[in-house]
């Protein structure tokens, strides 16, 4: 699988971040949401946003491949022709599966994480399921739309945050999937968040 | 430009002089200073457009014609490279109506065009034409008295830096002795740094101060605030977080300062022969040093480069007391840090330069680039790029937390006895300077105290009571 999109070569300082799977390749085997396999990913989908958001990150952590790549890229204002606004490497999340289970443990296993305890109440809406073929093996492509809710202490007004998350879910020995890629193009470019102490 | 900042008033509306707010005596200060929007606006006139703020990394815009967007104080500005390669930073403000004449935050163009009228600026800001000029205005408007407003601008350390006033003294001599330090953490290879990308930027609902408060100098909050990095084992040999205290603050009258770690301080074995493995190394050779702890960023392979650039005094420096951490006042701040990051990642090294962009008295947005040493193999840029983000960023596992207190002090303290409350900055050691310190300032080798914060916030009394240069 190429993990890496050729695209025009820009004039910016920064060459635009290879971020995705070919995109057009891939749209080309949607599958129907019809599909019992639609499902299934939707079902997935739903329940790690259900771990997340009820705060059972060891479930969550079990939902990840040992090869994971999670990123959030920075995306900044660019104009039309110069692409979408993912350019560089810059991030924030750059994350492999010790980093991942790293920021599990902080949250679990001590007393200290002081930026999710008390934790935010949160509501990960998850919608706009699209599901793709990865050509040549029994790999799926997932897009989703993120809506993150969060309340952090007494405070009325809540924190948002929009993405859409493009991830690669990989039939796994018992039947189910797991986590192999994901990337959250955030809608953003300077975030609204008092810090990403939450996995989106 | 000059700014006519001669007679502005020390005493606020309500009849309070400013001197209360900030008692040399007492060594105290008002919650007042972090929640009034009169005494912000006096920041942003009397702080933000007469010191000089970092903008930009010169990385950003490496050729002719590229752009960045960015702010000095609430002012958004423009930071290019016109076509001799000169850096400019320019008031985004069309000089006929006040439009924002550049709306990206990237790109790269020969002119900036304002979408209202169509006025259009070079790169170094003057006003080169505007359509219907002669039907319109005929002999009327000389172009010269048109361009955007243009700031002073320096490249130094791979930053640009910017200010508003022409008073205000050159960078170098701004820096004064701290160029010494920053020189170190710095200047120190053939080809620089750059940065691995755009910087994030967020936004939290916390005074500006609370940050520049403690990167000038607060290692205190480490032991409490930052205790995951030892519960989650990320610190390796530290088994006391007291340890962390110990080191050397710099301090300067100027309000710049940083913290130096000793690089015995994790207990590690500069002589690998050493029987008990606490030697401080004093028998080898600087050459050797380097190559036993390798300055955070560099490889090995790259340590001919700092002993060719840095002073005999720079390398002892850089090979006993690194600096780590500092600020240039009032809010160029950075990390060079290859000592918190023992265990699990690898290298252990971040650096980064980080700014406080000021958006009213209750929030602050955070730029936060992150360097790496052009010089470097890809696969260490890379390892140091994912160190960062996942140690000192938005998402960091140390930032989080800080994000959390400076917005959770914001909270509470807008009340009636909160505002009468004042913080204490009571833990001054006074300077006490290792024999034969290398370099200048104001020098506090023990546990990190207040005195090097105390000194920030004197130097910010300075700029709001009109006492600067």
């Amino acid at each position: 699988m190429s993990v890496d999109v050729t695209r025009v070569q820009s004039e910016l300082a920064f060459p635009p971040t290879a971020i995705d799977v070919d995109d057009q390749e891939l749209r080309a085997h949607r599958i129907p949401f019809a599909d019992p396999i639609y499902f299934e990913a939707l079902q997935w989908l739903v329940e790690e946003a259900e771990a997340l958001d009820e705060g059972r990150l060891d479930d969550w952590e079990a939902l990840l491949a040992d090869d994971i790549v999670y990123r959030l890229p920075v995306r900044v204002t660019v104009h039309r022709r110069d692409g979408d606004g993912f350019i560089g490497e810059m991030g924030h999340f750059e994350e492999d599966i010790l980093s991942l289970k790293t920021r599990v443990r902080r949250v679990m296993q001590t007393n200290s994480a002081w930026s999710e305890d008390p934790p935010s109440r949160t509501r990960r809406h998850i919608t706009n399921v699209r599901l793709e073929r990865v050509p040549g093996g029994d790999l799926l492509h997932v897009r989703s739309y993120l809506f993150l809710v969060r309340s952090r202490w007494d405070d009325p007004t809540f924190e948002f945050l929009s993405a859409e998350r493009r991830d690669i879910l990989r039939p796994t020995d018992t039947g189910s999937w797991e986590l192999a890629r994901r990337t959250i193009r955030i809608d953003q470019s300077n975030l609204g968040n008092i810090n990403m102490a939450l996995m989106l | 430009m000059a700014l006519n900042l001669d007679a502005v008033p020390t005493v606020l509306a309500d009849g309070t002089s400013f001197e209360e707010l900030i008692n040399p005596d007492d060594h105290t200060i008002s919650l007042r200073l972090f929640t009034d929007p009169e005494i912000y606006r006096w920041e942003l006139e009397r702080v933000f457009t007469r010191s000089w703020i970092v903008l930009a990394h010169e990385s950003e815009v490496p050729n002719p014609g590229d752009y960045v967007s960015r702010s000095i104080g609430q002012d958004p500005v423009i930071v290019s490279r016109d076509e001799d390669g000169k850096v400019h930073v320019l008031l985004n403000v069309c000089a006929h109506r006040g439009m924002q004449v550049c709306r990206a935050e990237y790109g790269h163009t020969s002119t900036f065009r304002c979408p209202y009228h169509g006025w259009i600026y070079g790169l170094d800001g003057s006003l080169r034409g505007l359509p219907a000029k002669n039907e319109i205005y005929g002999d009327r408007l000389d172009k010269d008295d048109f361009g955007l407003v243009e700031a002073r601008v320096e490249v130094y350390a791979g930053m640009v830096w910017a200010t508003w006033d022409a008073r205000t003294p050159e960078l170098f001599d701004y820096l004064g002795d701290f160029k010494f330090y920053l020189d170190v953490a710095f200047n120190r290879s053939d080809l620089g740094m750059e940065v691995v990308g755009p910087p994030q930027r967020w936004v939290m609902p916390a005074n500006w101060k609370f940050a520049a408060d403690q990167f000038a100098g607060d290692g205190y909050h480490v032991v409490t605030l930052h205790r995951s990095m030892k519960d989650i084992g990320l610190l390796g040999s530290i088994e006391d977080m007291k340890q962390i205290l110990y080191g050397v603050d710099v301090g300067f009258p100027e309000g710049h300062g940083l913290r130096c770690l000793p690089t015995n301080w994790r207990g590690l074995q500069l002589d690998s022969d050493s029987k008990n493995g606490s030697s401080n190394g004093s028998e080898l050779s600087i050459r050797e040093k380097l190559a036993y702890v390798v300055p955070a960023g560099l490889t090995r392979e790259m340590i001919d480069e700092p002993l060719r650039l840095l002073t005999p005094d720079q390398l002892r420096l850089l090979t006993d007391f690194p600096p780590i951490v500092g600020q240039i006042f009032p809010t160029a701040a950075w990390i060079n840090d290859g000592s918190l990051l023992d265990g699990a990642l690898k290298p252990s090294a971040a650096i980064s330069w980080r700014t406080w962009i000021p958006r009213g008295p209750g929030e602050m947005e955070v730029l936060y680039w992150s360097m790496v040493e052009k010089g470097a193999p890809e696969s260490h840029k890379d390892a140091m790029r994912k160190a960062a983000i996942q140690v000192f960023t938005s998402s960091g596992l140390i930032d989080q937390d800080d994000a959390e207190v400076w917005s959770g002090t914001q909270r509470v303290i807008g009340g009636v006895m909160a505002q009468a409350q004042r913080s204490t900055y009571h833990g001054l050691l006074g300077e006490i300077k290792p024999d034969g310190w290398p370099g200048g300032g104001l020098v506090y080798d023990g546990p990190s105290a207040d005195d090097n914060q105390w000194l920030w916030w004197m130097r910010y009394s300075d700029f709001m009571t009109n006492k600067v240069w």
